[in-house]
């Protein structure tokens, strides 16, 4: 692929080229950004650079957990968000999650740029009580670590849940304890506000780890 | 012992990766220039290689006993990856034959700039043979234990625009007679140059027969967590364990992300005892930050058997030697049977003093 000019861009482009993929291998999971047109370009931009956030995070975060390669695959399609969008897409595929990222902002300031999040899991839903989460993110640089965090444990999160259902009793449980393990210290550094929005998440995670024994038998 | 290092380590800037004389390097980092607008990437990058790099040692100082940690190489290139991702660095460290690969992006979030760097281990045989793998030994049997990880991520580094600015203006870094942060000297020549030492905000640095000071622009916090834990890592891996226990403590104890600081908290335990003393303590901390890690409980087993094999006395070695088995236990569903960690753990034990009990269950 031939080098990107503006790396802001390359993710965005290749989300939207990945239309026409050919076949998939089996370890590819799929994550779908579903986001209406942004009204401005200011938010845009923010949309832009939470896009490139989730993605760049997220490609070598199941790497690091997996014991064999898998891949996380973006598509982002720009179009509304009607009540039924978020499932659909993410029946299309083997999916992690969809989510419906709207982008507002005042154009006077970048640092106005807020991405509110519906993110549908389906059945990976695992512990949660109901398959919807709903969460905000302000795009400002000293709100990075918490909305790449906040991002990464979801990841994290439905992939554990996918791995736990292939698991068969007695069968170990580390391949689906090790993302789990991580997205609980990535819990720790998140902000006040995210925690609070993650909250049913973060519940869920402390239980799975609980069920499958991650921390040792007594 | 900064002062010596030039003469056993090399630090070069390549806009090539061919043509390096590897024969005298043991442990070899790569720093390919960070992805980013125009030349704040190559910058961050370039500073922050100068920082790991004078930060190596290849003995302690005093040396009573006459170590020598062999050198350590510090290459970067000018050259961005074409895509900033674990595979393609991988893919330039492999095609450089470089052990470790530095990289990393900064790029606009809303009104400033995030820097994100990566460590990953691009060679693990190398890294393995060398002092990554840590190894102990009871009459003829070995037990291994490599990183917690294959790829650190660090804490992002929020760059405001004035310091963005900073860096973008640096198209020539001046070269200075004495600690300035600016000056009329030379430009630094950033095909060839050798940092020498750093000290506070200031590298010396040599280029062709003159000498130097660079100023270096602070980034942030975590700026220091990037140097120290590569820093731990190499020394680390070059057996020089009392850098490295000292080092990954300073990232544990540092504001860094929950992640790499509870990695580095596991390897400075694991220095401890690799250095002869009982890194056991500082194991079970880390167990009690975070209980569902199945590798610190790999790294105190062996460390309670490390320390237990150094007991003179039966009873206390048969004490060490049954609690690693009561934490092996507690752990045991984690494990597949035919991993061969377990095995060699059991028959290590077995050799130890412990008796079999039901198929693979070994009691002490």
């Amino acid at each position: 692929m031939r080098r990107c000019v503006y790396r802001l861009l390359c993710p965005i482009l290749l989300i939207f080229s990945a239309g026409h993929v050919t076949a998939d291998p089996a370890d590819n999971r799929y994550v779908f950004i579903i986001s209406p047109k942004p009204p401005s370009d200011i938010a845009k931009q923010g949309l832009d650079a939470w896009v490139l956030m989730l993605s760049n995070n997220s490609r070598s975060l199941l790497q690091d957990v997996a014991n064999r390669p898998v891949s996380v695959v973006f598509r982002l399609h720009e179009g509304l968000l009607e009540n039924d969008t978020l499932e659909s897409w993410w029946k299309t595929q083997r999916s992690l999650f969809a989510v419906g990222a709207v982008a507002v902002s005042n154009n006077e300031d970048k640092d106005s740029t807020y991405i509110d999040s519906d993110v549908f899991l389906g059945d990976l839903k695992g512990d949660l009580e109901r398959p919807y989460l709903h969460f905000g993110q302000a795009i400002r640089p000293n709100g990075y670590q918490s909305s790449r965090d906040a991002l990464a444990i979801l990841t994290l999160y439905t992939y554990s849940v996918d791995l736990t259902k292939g698991l068969k009793a007695g069968d170990n449980p580390h391949a689906a304890c090790l993302p789990l393990q991580k997205a609980n210290l990535y819990e720790r550094d998140l902000d006040a506000a995210t925690a609070a929005g993650l909250k049913p998440l973060l519940t869920a995670i402390r239980s799975g780890l609980d069920r499958l024994a991650c921390g040792g038998k007594p | 012992m900064r002062s010596i290092m030039p003469l056993l380590t090399t630090f070069s800037l390549l806009t090539t990766l061919v043509a390096v004389d590897l024969a005298h390097a043991d442990v070899r980092l790569l720093v390919p220039a960070f992805d980013g607008p125009s030349s704040l990437g190559e910058n961050v990058s370039t500073f922050l290689a100068m920082q790991i790099w004078t930060g190596l040692r290849s003995h302690p100082t005093p040396n009573p006993l006459g170590l020598d940690f062999g050198s350590g190489e510090v290459d970067w290139s000018r050259d961005a990856l074409a895509e900033p991702t674990e595979e393609y660095a991988l893919a330039a460290a492999h095609s450089a034959k470089r052990d470790l690969v530095l990289w990393g992006s900064a790029f606009r979030f809303g009104s400033g700039v995030v820097v994100q760097a990566y460590l990953s281990v691009a060679d693990e045989t190398s890294i393995s043979n060398s002092g990554g793998k840590w190894s102990i030994k009871n009459e003829g049997l070995d037990l291994d234990l490599f990183l917690p990880d294959r790829n650190f991520s660090f804490s992002p580094m929020i760059l405001p625009d004035t310091v963005t600015r900073k860096y973008l203006e640096l198209e020539k870094i001046p070269l200075c007679t004495s600690k300035e942060k600016s000056c009329e000297g030379p430009p630094l020549n950033r095909i060839s140059f050798k940092a020498l030492v750093q000290e506070g905000d200031y590298a010396l640095i040599q280029q062709n027969n003159a000498k130097g000071w660079v100023y270096i622009p602070n980034l942030s916090e975590a700026r220091g967590e990037v140097v120290n834990f590569s820093n731990a890592l190499i020394a680390y891996v070059r057996g020089d364990f009392q850098q490295s226990e000292r080092r990954f403590s300073q990232v544990a104890s540092s504001a860094a992300d929950s992640q790499i600081r509870f990695d580095a908290l596991v390897l400075a335990g694991i220095s401890q005892t690799r250095l002869g003393n009982d890194g056991t303590s500082v194991l079970r901390k880390a167990l009690e930050i975070n209980p569902y890690s199945r590798y610190v409980v790999q790294a105190l087993i062996m460390s309670d058997l490390t320390v237990a094999l150094r007991r003179s006395s039966h009873y206390e070695r048969a004490e060490a030697i049954a609690d690693a088995a009561r934490l092996f236990r507690s752990y045991r569903h984690l494990f597949d049977a035919n991993e061969v960690w377990i095995d060699s753990l059991s028959n290590f034990m077995l050799r130890s003093g412990c008796s079999r009990t039901s198929g693979p269950q070994v009691s002490c």
